[in-house]
């Protein structure tokens, strides 16, 4: 199969669904923000939960799952929905075997999460209920790992810890621990070396009160740069960098750290970070200073590590010449300077096909990077009619 | 709305649906020769990121010009899609052209004609823009999947032979062989058949057929296949895995292409040429330089060695067939004036095939299946069950078919006459090799105790022993063959019944219980109670009519047509494809089926049957008496509810005189006025004489009274009282057996008396 990544059209915000090239379509799905009104059939918004279940699979009892779900960040945008929509506890106490497909909870087989990161918004700011409900799980995962002592943890019980904890809350965790500038393959527990590797860019340990104050409130999100591949003898096809709401400071101190080596930072696909925000490119408010605002060099170099054709994918609500921050108008530019000069293009998933009804923005991997999916043209008119049934029309 | 009437307004309406498509940046028209009308529409193609350059590594451009050729019957027929002339060939997914013409991409699995006509025009424009998407990014295969074999296109010609046969006879060195075969050809289609086993110098003959001047001529004769492939390496084939469309269209390009595929054209070359001289020369007394009445026909086979399997194959050989063909010509054969056509390789029937087709590739195609009866409804299961594969049959029928047999049967008559033999020659022509005809007397091969016997109708190591010949008495030696019990093989009965208002699978449970002559007591117990079973079951009409089918000779049959008979045959043979694809179930099965009230419809019922407890009595010389398990339950529910008191009722069963067997499938409750007590049950009398009929006559006859039973809570077998009852109740039906049957809290005790008339027996 042919893998693929599908950005959902979720307003500003991050629904990333990531599928393998291997016989399994192995699925990574990276943050959530399903909507109360995208559940609703009448709803404005696009049923995305629906988009999603369409694409991964089902196990041997029909359930609906995904091999391995990571949260970036626990802000809402990025982890709505997660109670309505996934399951949470033991596989044994899976209630929704006789429920219709649709009404099923999702299954994880395998959780991605970064401690550090949760307690650094936590401190911040009140989290929403998805997100504790998501940390609890969490929890749950990484108690039943040292009772089982990390061996022969049942799917659904797994999890993957993203960085370091501050004070050893992780070293005893070694086996589901992943540290900062390593390298993984494994998904689910299954080695997908040749279909998927990622390094760990961030979070970074903590360093010092000062520093960790400041990364605290600088939207600290867990940065992966994913290498897809296309077939079973390409495993280069793409790198995917995905990084969460990270902002300014994390990127200048990423350039910092890597600017001597920056493939670390290289990608064909990058995932703008938070909606296309000004705020990971520079210090300077957007609605305030306008064009006077400066744009952090270092940041931008750090987000400029292109392979030749770079895709930019925004996950916003469409961009507008205003002074709205994100998605903001500038760091638009920036973005779209960028993928020039490798002759690339730059996406809104917000405004395709249409600001009006967005869709799901698919690229395929390839061989040679990726390349966007263009949705048939037939059937395209019928479906059009059922848009006429939505409004009321007046007969004279 | 008006039709439209001519190519041009049909082909404008559709170029202006084309340029609206999203992905058409332009597009002008053109007529061609041929009356054909073409246009060329500028397709914007997703390139994959990296390819900055405008073009993808595979060599597409971000814009492809793709022809859309309208034939003169545009609409009904669909259009042809090309590429430019330098699109790169080496992809799949191309169709077989001439080298240096338009490159023909294959867009759609089906045919243009048809997505036209299903989705309309955009459609076709979309499935070119996927393909040209997915040509750029080299993803027009999915090499997990396996090779995409080389396009053939719309071949017109077809070759028969077995790919692993042809492949077993060519040697390591890269010789190519010769191949007798077998040829046929009216107009442009031709089909080749290679004859594996015939060693007979290749000849080119031709017999034409046909002699009206309005009559198409068909030719045929004897030719050579010659099979060609690249010399081994290091004693292994040498892989090629390169994508070529298929180029070849006479004896320069297929040197080229044999080439490119490592194999010594000059070999090749020679094979054919001796082929054509061995010809002429053996067509003695000619003196004509071309002594047959048309053209030379002669077919080659290319064995290419790739990487991975082929898509929906096991092997990773790809045998590219052509078929050559060389103009009747004055001057002679000369193979530098030959035509080299595309042709399809088509599997020889074989059980993998059926299997494959039948949607069941990963069935065990060696279970053994014994059919006992070759009629209209066994014939009918055989040959459904060989269509899907299942041809390890031993089929068994002493009967001969009669004309009026071909009224509802699978076969249609012939030689040999027997109904079995010739069953087995139809299963053969379906590639079923190993199928066994036995023309015997079934009963005298089951009553046999011996072994040998037995396997001369059912195989040693049979999965199922199938009885569809409806036969009481085939039947009756079926439940007591004695051989059976230790057999491999579980035992099923189909019939019909009332003209095929109904039909009747049963199958015995493992280790035969329940036995069929449960089952069959379980469906008449089912009877009892469903109306509409009994209805149909029983019908209104005799099922026996005499069929007179000639001056002295008349034949008992079930008249119905055989539309009827298949309707029950194709679901019964679905119910027995499940068990072979899927497994026989542990437990045994009653399968009732009944016309719907429309009569066209089938409506079936499943009933899982449990084991039922046996229990052999040593009076009067030892009945067997059966207790169905849905009984066995009802009576220990009954007798744990009545708790110190004892508690009892009348017992329906079946008996079955000459295998002394008492079958018992239903109950009775005790009377309103029966008396339960702690050490005595008194069975009343309320009612029990109608309730008796009524059973009798709602189980069709087949259930009647034949014993009582009552609990002993305390435990213990039969005490002197209950002897003396059964003794009392034994001389009112003076000539039958009657059970008394006792619940004990450990099991059930069991006796049987029987008081011959005029004398009494214990």
């Amino acid at each position: 199969m042919t893998a693929t990544i599908t950005f959902h059209p979720v307003g500003c915000g991050d629904m990333t669904l990531i599928q393998l090239a291997d016989d399994n379509q192995t699925t990574v799905l990276v943050d959530i923000n399903i909507r109360q009104d995208a559940d609703d059939p009448d709803g404005e918004y696009r049923d995305v939960a629906k988009d999603l279940r369409g694409r991964i699979r089902r196990d041997a009892n029909n359930r609906p799952f995904v091999d391995a779900f990571l949260m970036t960040h626990p802000d809402a945008d990025h982890i709505r929905g997660f109670e309505r929509h996934f399951h949470v506890g033991p596989l044994a106490d899976y209630a929704d075997d006789e429920k219709a497909d649709d009404d099923k909870k999702i299954v994880i087989r395998e959780i991605w999460s970064s401690p550090l990161v949760y307690r650094r918004a936590s401190k911040n700011h009140a989290l929403c209920s998805d997100a504790k409900a998501f940390n609890t799980e969490a929890k749950r995962r990484v108690a039943v790992n040292r009772k089982m002592n990390f061996s022969s943890v049942a799917e659904g019980d797994r999890i993957l810890i993203m960085g370091e904890d501050e004070n050893g809350k992780t070293d005893d965790l070694t086996p589901i621990l992943v540290k900062v500038d390593e390298i993984f393959s494994r998904v689910n527990q299954v080695n997908k070396a040749g279909y998927f590797s990622a390094t760990l860019i961030a979070p970074f340990p903590k360093a010092g009160d000062d520093e960790e104050a400041k990364l605290g409130k600088n939207h600290s999100s867990v940065i992966l740069n994913l290498t897809l591949g296309a077939d079973a003898k390409t495993p280069d096809g793409c790198k995917f960098l995905i990084c969460g709401d990270a902002e300014v400071l994390v990127w200048e101190r990423l350039w910092e750290k890597h600017k001597a080596q920056s493939e670390k930072l290289e990608y064909d696909l990058l995932l703008a970070p938070h909606h296309c925000s000004w705020h990971s490119l520079s210090y300077d408010s957007w609605s305030a200073l306008r064009e006077k605002a400066k744009v952090s060099v270092d940041a931008r170099s750090a987000l400029s590590v292109t392979r030749a054709g770079a895709v930019v994918v925004a996950s916003s609500n469409p961009i507008k010449d205003d002074d709205k921050d994100p998605p903001c108008i500038r760091a638009k530019r920036e973005y779209v300077s960028i993928v020039s000069e490798a002759k690339g293009t730059f996406y809104c998933v917000g405004e395709l096909p249409d600001e009006k009804n967005p869709e799901p923005l698919t690229f395929n991997v390839t061989t040679e990077g990726v390349q966007p999916v263009t949705k048939p043209e037939a059937g395209r008119k019928n479906s059009a009619l059922f848009g006429l049934a939505a409004t009321p029309r007046a007969h004279g | 709305m008006t039709a439209l009437s001519s190519l041009e307004e049909a082909a404008t309406a559709a170029v202006q649906q084309i340029s609206d498509h999203p992905r058409v940046c332009g597009i002008t028209m053109s007529a061609e020769s041929g009356g054909c009308l073409v246009a060329h529409a500028e397709l914007a193609v997703n390139l994959p990121s990296r390819a900055v350059s405008g073009v993808s590594a595979t060599g597409v451009r971000d814009v492809e010009t793709l022809s859309i050729e309208f034939p003169p019957s545009f609409p009904y027929d669909g259009p042809t899609l090309f590429l430019r002339r330098d699109f790169p060939s080496d992809l799949p997914h191309i169709n077989p052209h001439q080298a240096g013409d338009m490159v023909p991409p294959c867009v759609f699995q089906g045919s243009l004609n048809d997505l036209l006509h299903t989705s309309g025009i955009d459609a076709i424009i979309d499935q070119a823009a996927d393909w040209l998407d997915k040509a750029a990014s080299g993803q027009l295969i999915d090499p997990n999947q396996g090779w995409e074999p080389t396009r053939r296109g719309e071949a017109r010609a077809i070759f028969d032979f077995d790919g692993d046969q042809v492949l077993r006879a060519l040697p390591k060195d890269g010789q190519p062989i010769t191949m007798y075969s077998a040829y046929y050809k009216v107009e442009a289609y031709a089909a080749i058949k290679i004859e594996h086993n015939n060693t007979q110098p290749c000849e080119f003959t031709q017999e034409v057929s046909a002699t009206k001047p309005d009559e198409r001529p068909v030719f045929r004769g004897s030719t050579a296949v010659v099979v060609a492939m690249a010399p081994w390496k290091d004693e292994a084939p040498v892989t090629f895995a390169t994508y070529h469309a298929d180029t070849v269209h006479e004896i320069k390009t297929l040197e080229v292409r044999v080439n490119d595929l490592g194999i010594e054209f000059a070999g090749l070359r020679k094979h054919l040429e001796s082929f054509l001289f061995n010809s002429a020369v053996l067509k003695q007394g000619s003196v004509s330089k071309w002594p047959w009445q048309g053209d030379i026909l002669i077919g080659i086979v290319l064995a290419v060695k790739r990487p991975c399997k082929l898509i929906g194959s096991s092997r990773d050989i790809e045998l590219i067939p052509y078929l050559l063909q060389l103009k009747r010509d004055e001057a002679g054969p000369d193979l530098t004036k030959a035509r080299l056509l595309p042709a399809y390789h088509v599997h020889r029937v074989s059980q993998e095939l059926l299997s494959k087709t039948s949607g069941y590739a990963d069935a065990d195609l060696s279970q053994q299946i014994a059919l006992l009866g070759c009629g209209s409804l066994g014939s009918k299961i055989s040959l459904h069950l060989g269509r899907a594969g299942f041809g390890q049959q031993m089929v068994s029928d002493h009967d001969v078919l009669m004309p009026h047999n071909l009224a509802r049967h699978a076969l249609l008559g012939g030689y040999p006459l027997n109904k079995a033999m010739q069953l087995a020659n139809t299963l053969m022509n379906l590639g079923h090799f190993d199928v066994v005809a036995a023309p015997l007397d079934i009963v005298d091969c089951i009553r046999s105790d011996d072994d040998k016997q037995l396997s001369k109708i059912v195989p040693t190591n049979a999965r199922l022993i199938l009885d569809t010949t409806a036969s009481p008495q085939v039947a009756a030696a079926l439940t007591h063959a004695s051989l059976l019990a230790e057999h491999s093989a579980r035992l099923a009965r189909a019939f019909l019944y009332n003209r095929g208002q109904a039909a009747i699978v049963l199958l015995e449970g493992k280790t035969r219980s329940p036995r069929c002559d449960d089952l069959l007591a379980e469906l008449f117990e089912n009877c009892r109670h469903d109306e509409r079973h009994r209805t149909a079951i029983q019908g209104i009409s005799a099922d026996l009519v005499e069929v007179f089918v000639g001056d002295n000779c008349r034949s008992i049959t079930m008249p119905m047509p055989d539309s009827v008979v298949s309707r029950a045959a194709a679901s019964i043979s679905m119910e027995i494809e499940r068990w072979l694809v899927h497994g026989l179930p542990e437990e045994g099965l009653l399968l009732i089926g009944c016309a719907s009230p429309d009569d066209i419809g089938f409506h079936w019922q499943r009933h899982s049957i449990g084991k039922s407890h046996v229990l052999t009595t040593r009076n009067d010389a030892g009945w067997s008496v059966r207790i169905s398990d849905a009984v066995a339950i009802a009576i220990d529910t009954e007798a744990r509810q009545s708790q110190v008191l004892e508690t009892g009722g009348v017992l329906l069963g079946h008996i079955d005189t000459i295998g002394r067997t008492i079958t018992i499938a239903g109950l009775i409750a005790a009377p309103p006025d029966s008396q339960q007590a702690t050490a005595q049950f008194m069975l009343g009398v309320a009612g029990l004489q109608q309730a008796l009929r009524e059973a009798h006559v709602n189980s069709i006859g087949y259930l009647h009274y034949v014993g009582t039973w009552h609990s002993h809570p305390m435990g213990g077998a039969h005490s002197a009282l209950d002897r003396q009852t059964l003794r009392e109740l034994a001389k009112a039906v003076a000539g039958l057996p009657f059970v008394s049957l006792i619940w004990k809290p450990d099991g059930f005790a069991c006796e049987v008396d029987r008081v011959m008339e005029g004398k009494d027996e214990a």
